[in-house]
Parts: C-alpha cells; structure tokens; sequence
C-alpha cells in the first residue's frame, strides 16, 4: 500500500515554478493561503494546525469549486482577494470538484504559477494519476492520526511556504 | 371360400370377402378344403394377407401362435397390433414397400404382457399393383440358426440404440427414416419411421443456416445439406418449429447397405435447447457478476471517501480534546479518550482491510510470466524495516518462474513474511522462502520458526477479520491471509498451512508454473 493515510505520505512533484514568480508573499509580508474544502471539520483541523505552528499566515476559505475560481478570479465579493501564495484543494467539492478546479487553474496562464497541494482523502491510484495530470504540485492524503495530520500541514508549510529569501530556497523569490 | 391363385388374390376381389371365406372354410371337411391353403397351413412359418391399409384378411395358425392370438380374434384387425409397439413404424414400412415390392424386415410379435417373439417379416404385393393386399411369411428365427443369431444381434442393437440418450435416426436413400431409437421417437413425438426427415422434426426454414451459415436447407429436405457438411466434416444446426422453439443439431455419417451401397444415413439428433437455455442461463449470471462487481467497485469508492471522512473527524477531534485539555483531564478521561481513538482508528483499518481485498479483483492485471524471486525481493524490500528490526534470517530455495500478476504476488510473499514475523517466537525469526514445481503449478512455502498454529484453526485463519491471538498480544487486523488466499485462488491456485503448533508454521501456495520463454518472443 504506497499511499496508505496511516503513513501519512505527502508526494511532491515540482516545487513551483519560479522563473514565473510574482511578487507576493515576499519577505516580511504575511502568506496568503486559500483552502478549497467542505468540510467544516477538515477547515478547523487546518485552522489549528497553522496557529500550532506559528508563523503569519492568513489562511482564506472556499468552500466549493466555483467560489475558488471566483476567488482566484477576483470576481464579486472577491475583486479585492489577495493573490494566495499557495491553493490546498479538496477533491471532493460541491458544484465543481477539485480535478475541475485543478484543470482551470493550470489552463489559466496568470494562475498556473500558484502551487496547488491536493489535499484529500482519497487513497485512489486513479484520483492521484489525474491530479498529477492536472499538474497538481503535491498530493496529500489526509490521515487519520491528528499529530500525523498536523506533522503533515506543517510539512506542507515549510516546503511551501519557506520564509528562507535565498533564490534557491524561495519558491517566489523575487 | 378363400380363393388364391398364384399370383395372389384377385384385385377385384372386395376385401370383407376373405375374411367371410375363412370362416367358411374353417367348417369345411379336411377333404373339401382349399389345397393352397393345406400347404400354407402346414408350413412351418406363418402366413399373413392384409388388404392395403394393413388389415389383416388371412392369418395362418402358425402366426397366430407365434403372436399369441387366436386366427379368428386376428382377421379384422389391423397387421401392427400383432407386433410390438416399439417396432410398429417398421412393420407399416414393410407393409406400405410391400404392396409394390418384396421387402424384409426383423420385428418383435406378441402383446406387452409376454415375452417378445423375434420374426422375420418377408413382404410382397399380392398382385401387381398398388391397391391389391399384402402377403407376408412369417418366419421364427429360432429354427434358422444363422438368422435367429442376426436377428438377436439386430435387437440387441436395438436396445442398445434405445439407450442413447441422443435421437439417432437411420435415413434411407428416398430421405425418409428406416431406423428410430426410442430417444429419437420421443422428440419427434411419434414413430418417424417411414416419414421424411423433415416431417418428424420440422425445420424452421428462416433459421437453418446450411454448414457454412450461408443458405437455408434445400426445399426437399435436409438431406442435401447433410451429404454437404458431411463433406466439410461439419455438424448441421437447425431450429425446429414445433412452437417449442427447440434448437437440434445434426451430426451424420453414411451407412453402407448389404450390397455395399451408401445410400443410407445415419443422423444423430442432438437437442441443443437444454445447453442453449443453460448458455443463457450462463449469460445472464455473468451480466449479474458484472453488476454486483461494478456495485462493488462503487462501494469500495464510498468506502475510500465518504466512510472514512466520518472516522477521521471522530479520531482527530478526540486527540486534538487530548492535546488541548491534557491537564484539565484526569486519568480516566484521558483513558476514554484513548479507547475512542484506538476504535475509530481501527475502523479505518478494517475499512482499508476490505478495500485491499476488494481490490484483489478489482485491481488485478492478467498473470504473465514472472520470476518469483523478483516478486519476493520486492516484498522483502518494502518489509525491509521491519525485518531490520526483528533481527529476521531469510534464506531462499529455488524460485521458478510463475505465471501471475507480478504486484500480488510480491503482496502474497509480503503478507506471509510479516505474519512470520508477527507471530515469531523468543527466538529470532528465521524464515526459508522456496518453490518447488509440481506438475504445471509450483508449489511456494513459506516456513518460519514462530509459535506455530494449532491444527484446530487451519481453516479458519485464512478467513477475513479472524484473529487467533489478542489484539495486545499480536498486532493485526485478520486481513492478510484473507488477501492471500483471494489472489492464489484468482490465480488458480491453493493455499493452505502446516504447523504442529509451537514448532514454528509453513504456509504453502500454488500459481500456475510458466513454461520457459520461447527465444525472441
């Protein structure tokens, strides 16, 4: 079982794509972090997990498919949304899913550069297949154990999110 | 008075007169009596006029006795009722060829409630013409030697052929039926001898594709089509239309005649409608497997997603109770709180248990050639750890080459090595790994040196969720055997256990050997 939930795997592929960075999230300011889920629970789980860690992070939620591409759109109440310097999808969303909203955000050349970690339940060989398809940046299935689910977001928030400025360590140096 | 020439009756003799003239003569004196009829009375075999719808004008005493009836009861009556009813399609065949030509045939005589009388029956007009009567000697084999043994081998064939659960048919050169076993009068549903093929098990013409598929039978009948697919060493198939909708199969040979003819054809019928409704039947079973596996593969989804959602926020909302409140909660309900946790993370287990073994199935890929020890150094590689840990010795034996899914069969070695390894005694793990071929399978062992099962729950280990040991005492979830035994039985083989408890386990399985690989392919 390579992605067995018990063993808590976080299976990364590119770290961004950083000849494309754009200005946010540089040093000093706050992260911007958009989370693209239903679950009320999950949202809370992620919500604690960040203020375990520490940091400055502004974490801003969606809970289905069409708010995130509203949001990422700056369209409505979004006009004035800040660019997120890192997207966590779920896949399982009302309205439109994750693989959905993973197809549009790839597609779209001012998105694209944004890293998109896959955040979800699913152990499916063919849910991660397509993900990475779509150019998912990391796959993460959640698990079950708390402190391996809060080792997991910390993880995800280190590699992410570095506050290390260098241009080797920064995924959006500028 | 009986009046027969020698050229047999006259033609414009009316028929009732024969049978009035016999009883005539019955009264008459010894002296007065018809001289032919002196001689035919005092022959050994009998003697039979029937006018020609079979009606028996004329009976000598000698037939009478040999059908068990009395001469007087006989004239009336129709020829048939004196033979066996099993051989009545003959005797009308030799009475219709008999009112042109002179005909032969072996029939059985007598009633149902005594013994059948093996005769021959020699038949022939008794005038030219197809209106005048029928004469027939009968003659009792059993004073003929020769012919008595023919004939009893004829009935002894007979029987034998009324055995058979096939129809088989014996076809004349004129296409119509000679010879009947009791399977084949059955399906017509009356005796066929004497009527054309088609008529005792009617065609469907719309659905009778010839031996090539290609065109229905000729008009005149299947006999054509039978001489052809006899050529293309094919079988003939072709839909009956009795409203029973039965499909009959025919396979034919040619039969030589006396003079070395082969005009005759013998037909084996075979009802096709029991295997085609079992096909259906089949058919239908394989559309419900389908179904229930696709109900299956849903459920494993579900399973994968929306059970274990529910699970997770139970297990994470518990510790995270755990982690926040750990000094504002006392022993008991920390203790609590350990229980919940370890139960909704056992749920999860189960649930990943099943879908393991539902994906044996529903991931597995056709078996090719493998080479067992790849399979097993993959398994080793991914129980690296744990083998580390335990200090566990693996040694090999030879390994052949299998034909199998290559990922369950490492998943086969994987599970057996890590239940060796959790159900190891004091000493350290030693575990041989082997595959010895037997016939077209190898046989695989895995032999440890663990605490050993008792004969007891040979059986029972191999099924799903069974455990035989405390959760403390020995992790696991009762699911490795259960997937064990689902990938060997998907690959055609068996799996099974030897151990005499306490002296260490070996489990053994069988996959279909591969034969070495051709060179360039």
């Amino acid at each position: 079982m390579p992605h067995s939930p018990s063993t808590s795997s976080a299976m990364c592929g590119s770290r961004g794509e950083p000849q494309l960075g754009s200005s946010d999230g540089e040093c000093g300011l706050p992260r911007e972090i958009l989370l693209v889920e239903d679950s009320q629970g999950d949202i809370r789980l992620i919500r604690e997990a960040l203020r375990e860690i520490g940091g400055d992070h502004v974490l801003h939620v969606v809970n289905d498919g069409v708010e995130a591409l509203a949001y990422l759109r700056r369209k409505g109440i979004y006009a004035a949304a800040p660019r997120p310097d890192l997207i966590l999808l779920d896949l399982n969303l009302p309205r439109k899913n994750g693989r959905e909203v993973l197809s549009e955000i790839k597609a779209d050349e001012r998105l694209r550069a944004i890293p998109v970690v896959v955040l979800t339940i699913s152990t499916a060989e063919e849910d991660i297949m397509t993900a990475y398809r779509l150019r998912a940046n990391c796959y993460v299935i959640k698990p079950v154990n708390l402190d391996q689910f809060f080792r997991v977001v910390q993880s995800i928030e280190r590699y992410w999110l570095s506050r290390e400025c260098s241009p080797e360590g920064a995924p959006y140096g500028a | 008075m009986y009046r027969s020439t020698r050229n047999g009756i006259s033609s414009e003799a009316p028929a009732g007169s024969y049978g009035s003239s016999l009883d005539d003569g019955q009264n008459m004196t010894e002296a007065g009596r018809d001289p032919y009829r002196i001689v035919v009375e005092s022959l050994n075999e009998g003697a039979v006029i029937t006018a020609p719808d079979g009606t028996i004008l004329f009976a000598s005493p000698r037939f009478a006795e040999l059908a068990g009836s009395d001469p007087t009861a006989l004239i009336g009556a129709p020829f048939e009722l004196s033979v066996r009813p099993e051989d009545r399609g003959l005797s009308r065949a030799l009475l219709h060829d008999g009112l042109t030509d002179r005909t032969r045939c072996a029939v059985r005589l007598g009633s149902e409630d005594r013994e059948p009388v093996p005769v021959c029956l020699s038949a022939g007009p008794c005038a030219p013409g197809a209106s005048a009567g029928v004469s027939i000697v009968v003659t009792e084999p059993s004073r003929q030697g020769q012919t008595a043994d023919l004939l009893e081998d004829l009935h002894l064939v007979r029987a034998a052929l009324d055995l058979a659960a096939d129809p088989i048919v014996v076809l004349a050169p004129d296409g119509r039926v000679r010879q009947a076993n009791r399977a084949a009068r059955e399906l017509a549903g009356r005796d066929p001898v004497r009527l054309h093929l088609e008529e005792a098990f009617p065609l469907d013409s719309t659905s009778c594709p010839g031996p090539a598929g290609d065109s229905a039978l000729p008009r005149n009948g299947p006999f054509d089509g039978l001489l052809a697919s006899i050529a293309a060493g094919e079988g003939l198939r072709y839909r009956t239309s009795d409203g029973r909708g039965r499909t009959l199969r025919m396979e034919a040979a040619p039969v030589k005649a006396d003079d070395g003819s082969t005009g005759y054809m013998a037909i084996r019928l075979i009802d096709d409608s029991a295997r085609e409704l079992e096909e259906h039947r089949l058919r239908q079973a394989l559309e419900d497997a389908a179904n229930a596996h696709r109900d299956l593969q849903q459920f494993a989804y579900a399973a994968s997603h929306d059970l274990q959602e529910p699970i997770r926020m139970v297990a994470s909302y518990l510790q995270l109770l755990q982690r926040r409140y750990r000094d504002r909660l006392d022993d008991d309900a920390q203790e609590f709180i350990g229980f919940a946790v370890d139960g909704a993370n056992r749920m999860q287990q189960q649930i990943n248990g099943l879908l393991r073994y539902s994906r044996v199935t529903s991931r597995g890929k056709p078996p090719r050639r493998v080479e067992a020890g790849e399979a097993l150094a993959e398994a080793l590689a991914r129980l690296r750890q744990r083998l580390a840990d335990t200090g566990a010795e693996i040694t090999t034996g030879p390994l052949p080459a299998v034909m199998a899914d290559p990922v369950q069969l490492a998943e086969v070695f994987e599970n057996l090595i890590d239940n060796a390894l959790t159900f190891r005694s004091e000493s350290s793990p030693r575990i041989r790994v082997e595959g010895i071929r037997e016939g077209d399978m190898v046989r695989f062992s895995v032999r440890d040196n663990g605490i050993g099962i008792d004969p007891e729950f040979h059986d029972r280990i191999f099924q799903m969720f069974q455990r035989l040991h405390a959760r403390e005492a020995y992790p696991g979830m009762g699911i490795g055997l259960a997937v064990v035994q689902r990938i060997v039985d998907r690959h055609g083989g068996r799996c099974w256990v030897e151990s005499a408890g306490g002296e260490g386990s070996t489990f053994f399985f069988t996959i279909p050997f591969a034969p070495v690989e051709v060179e360039g392919s």
